[in-house]
């Protein structure tokens, strides 16, 4: 399928952003930068992020304005018509983009974001409106939708969201089996099928070689990774499974997860702790960094799964004790990683510090340094009569 | 990083074979970096204890005792500051290096830890006297001798919030657009009044050369809070709303140039989204005083049609001001 933007200049700017991912890792220097953009010119608009989200929010705001005026303006409050001005929305987007690409050459700009999102989200409504129901032809319909736009824009949140359409899609078709209350062949066919999908992105990926959707093929990996995961999760299914109406059943497979003698259950938690370790193992041996964050936070939501079904101490216990051995292993590893060993280091050779500084200092505030005013009457201490921090029955 | 860029430039003639070989072996040669996987696990292992710690002497009071958590705490804080200082190269008016991720944490979790004593002592003993704002001025005055003693960014972000929290504001990015916060006058004119301070302080660190890459962390706190003030004041002190505009309009227009001299897309775009909510506030508020706005649906159209022009306005003019900036830097 032929993209909305110029091939050529699509690889020209694959290849003037390798430049500076290398330089910025000093593999190359300034000048050596400033020429390849010259010998591979690409004119896209494609701001930083910060422009990025100023654009993507002004574009939200003109959206919402155009959605209401457009209701004024067709008498739909009166009618109940929302869904001609949907159908008008979803479309309307659709050639604002083809002409903003074509004319401005927007690329990753916040505002292509925005109308790609406003395309699905006003599709979404209108064929979910309509037919009122869960049938996987609908979530295929809407996959397809995304996945065009995908192609034709070669835009990786499109990727995910095709991809999360079809593991929904998958989902739907695979209910009468959790109906049926067979619930660990229902897990196995959800990490089958993601399985299934992963190789077969990662197999187009390695046969890319017009680097136009390196990007979709990467996310939708990380998403189809992430969904594999969720799929032997027992806390982290039920929750995806809450739209369905169907949380309580998972549920009731999650209330037998106690039962380590059942070989079923126990193959689901060794799949939980076994999938984050391999994914961390192959992260280290292949330095890639897109596994090796997947293995840290899969094997975070494990250890949180484990607390939430085995009640082995106090939470404070717990918080306390994980807490201080990640404190401590954290400590150790950066030591032992100052000097490089088995090509690992914990220092920063990306030298992206300063890009991320102010941002890290953010977070400190809001994680650390979120202090409550002063009341204006000024405060009144105590909470109960007795001893014990308040936790007396009049606090 | 793709090799294939360097195979490429090689097939164009644009490099020789061994360069391509060289580059190829420096990349293969480079060590896989743990930095920032690191840094993060460490900040989850601090949240997480800290949060246990909390908890743990919540269920415990009655057991452990006020003077012995007290004392713990502060024995806590001051062996970490004593780790710190012996690892640290001594105060200078210019940016000192860190000696590592590990000193880095070691020194906001002591001033975690200070604070919490501070605050501690105050609750249950009042150490301070009755007065609250002395027992809250006083860590926030510690946090930012820490923060330039150390040269710690993130302890200078925890001594601002500090500060702010003194005289009754709730300061963190998560709480910057709370409607409940602006609705009381003295803290609007709080509000108004630490920005005015912070972006006073941000423009001295430069001038004087002080501790000058903390201008940013001061500059991001002070802009966002003159400018929210600014905006939330016109909508609660209705009568001077238009003369409220005037000081939004000269503001923005300093911070405007200050902006594009600075080449800052991240002030640039936000001082545009300000003013085009004060711009659209302030014209259509004038608009219906002067039309009325009973039952007049040509007026919701003209409102609906004047917002989204005034945001396509905003967003053109962001494109070409930077474009003429050429500071379409992602590429």
């Amino acid at each position: 399928m032929r993209t909305a933007y110029n091939t050529a200049q699509l690889e020209n700017n694959y290849w003037q952003r390798e430049a500076q991912d290398a330089m910025k890792k000093g593999i190359i220097d300034q000048p050596f930068y400033d020429r390849v953009k010259e010998l591979y010119p690409s004119y896209f608009y494609s701001p930083n992020i910060f422009i990025r989200i100023g654009l993507f929010l002004l574009s939200t705001m003109v959206m919402f304005m155009a959605t209401g005026f457009l209701y004024l303006l067709t008498g739909s409050f009166e009618h109940n018509n929302y869904l001609g001005v949907l159908i008008i929305m979803a479309i309307g987007s659709y050639a604002l983009l083809e002409f903003l690409v074509k004319n401005n050459q927007h690329y990753n700009s916040g505002v292509d974001t925005l109308l790609l999102c406003a395309i699905v989200i006003c599709s979404h409504v209108v064929i979910f409106w309509k037919t009122r129901s869960d049938n996987p032809i609908d979530y295929l319909l809407l996959a397809a939708i995304a996945f065009y736009l995908t192609l034709r824009f070669t835009d990786a949140l499109m990727g995910i969201v095709a991809g999360a359409y079809v593991m929904l899609a998958i989902v739907q078709i695979l209910l009468p089996l959790l109906m049926q209350q067979n619930y660990i062949v229902f897990d196995m066919m959800i990490i089958a099928l993601a399985s299934l999908l992963y190789w077969g992105v990662k197999k187009f990926e390695i046969r890319n070689t017009n680097y136009l959707y390196n990007k979709s093929y990467e996310w939708a990996g990380i998403f189809l990774l992430f969904a594999m995961y969720c799929g032997g999760n027992l806390l982290l299914s039920p929750i995806i499974l809450s739209p369905f109406h169907l949380r309580h059943l998972k549920f009731m497979q999650s209330g037998d997860s106690f039962n380590l003698g059942n070989s079923w259950n126990l193959l689901l938690w060794i799949w939980m702790f076994a999938m984050p370790v391999v994914l961390l193992y192959l992260g280290i041996k292949q330095k890639n960094r897109t596994n090796f964050r997947m293995g840290i936070i899969t094997i975070v939501l494990s250890v949180l799964t484990f607390k939430y079904f085995f009640h082995i101490m106090q939470t404070s216990h717990a918080l306390m004790l994980f807490g201080g051995l990640l404190i401590v292993l954290c400590y150790w590893v950066i030591n032992y990683l100052k000097n490089d060993r088995n090509g690992l280091t914990s220092k920063d050779i990306d030298k992206e510090q300063g890009k991320f500084m102010n941002l890290e200092n953010l977070f400190i505030a809001e994680q650390f340094g979120v202090a409550e005013p002063i009341p204006e009457q000024g405060p009144t201490f105590g909470g109960g009569h007795s001893d014990g921090g308040g936790a007396s029955g009049d606090i | 990083m793709d090799i294939r860029l360097f195979e490429k430039l090689q097939e164009d003639g644009h490099l020789s074979e061994e360069s391509v070989a060289q580059v190829r072996a420096r990349i293969e040669s480079r060590p896989f970096s743990l930095h920032w996987e690191l840094k993060t696990m460490l900040y989850l292992g601090i949240t997480l204890f800290t949060t246990g710690v909390g908890m743990f002497i919540y269920e415990n009071i009655n057991t452990i005792g006020h003077l012995t958590i007290i004392i713990l705490l502060g024995i806590a804080a001051i062996a970490g500051f004593i780790y710190a200082y012996k690892k640290h190269g001594g105060y200078s008016t210019q940016k000192v290096e860190s000696s590592g991720i590990a000193y880095d944490y070691v020194v906001l979790l002591s001033a975690m830890l200070m604070v919490s004593c501070i605050g501690y002592l105050q609750f249950q003993y009042h150490f301070f006297g009755s007065g609250w704002n002395l027992a809250s001025i006083i860590p926030a005055l510690l946090l930012l001798v820490c923060a330039y003693y150390y040269d710690h960014l993130g302890v200078l972000s925890m001594a601002i919030t500090n500060m702010a929290a003194c005289i009754g504001i709730v300061l963190s990015p998560m709480h910057f657009f709370d409607l409940n916060n602006l609705n009381n006058d003295m803290t609007i004119v709080a509000m108004f009044l630490f920005g005015l301070v912070l972006m006073s302080i941000s423009y001295l660190s430069v001038m004087r050369d002080v501790k000058a890459h903390f201008a940013f962390t001061y500059k991001n706190f002070g802009f966002h809070l003159l400018f929210i003030s600014l905006i939330s004041a016109m909508v609660k002190f209705e009568e001077i709303y238009l003369l409220l505009f005037l000081v939004f309009a000269v503001a923005a227009y300093l911070q405007y140039k200050l902006a594009i001299q600075e080449r800052s897309s991240y002030f640039f775009v936000f001082m545009t989204i300000y003013g085009y909510i004060a711009m659209s506030y302030t014209f259509l508020k004038l608009l219906f005083s002067i039309v009325g706005n009973d039952g007049n649906i040509g007026m919701a159209y003209f409102a609906s049609l004047f917002e989204m022009a005034t945001a396509v306005l905003a967003i053109v003019t962001i494109i070409n001001t930077l474009k003429k900036l050429r500071h379409e830097d992602s590429l």
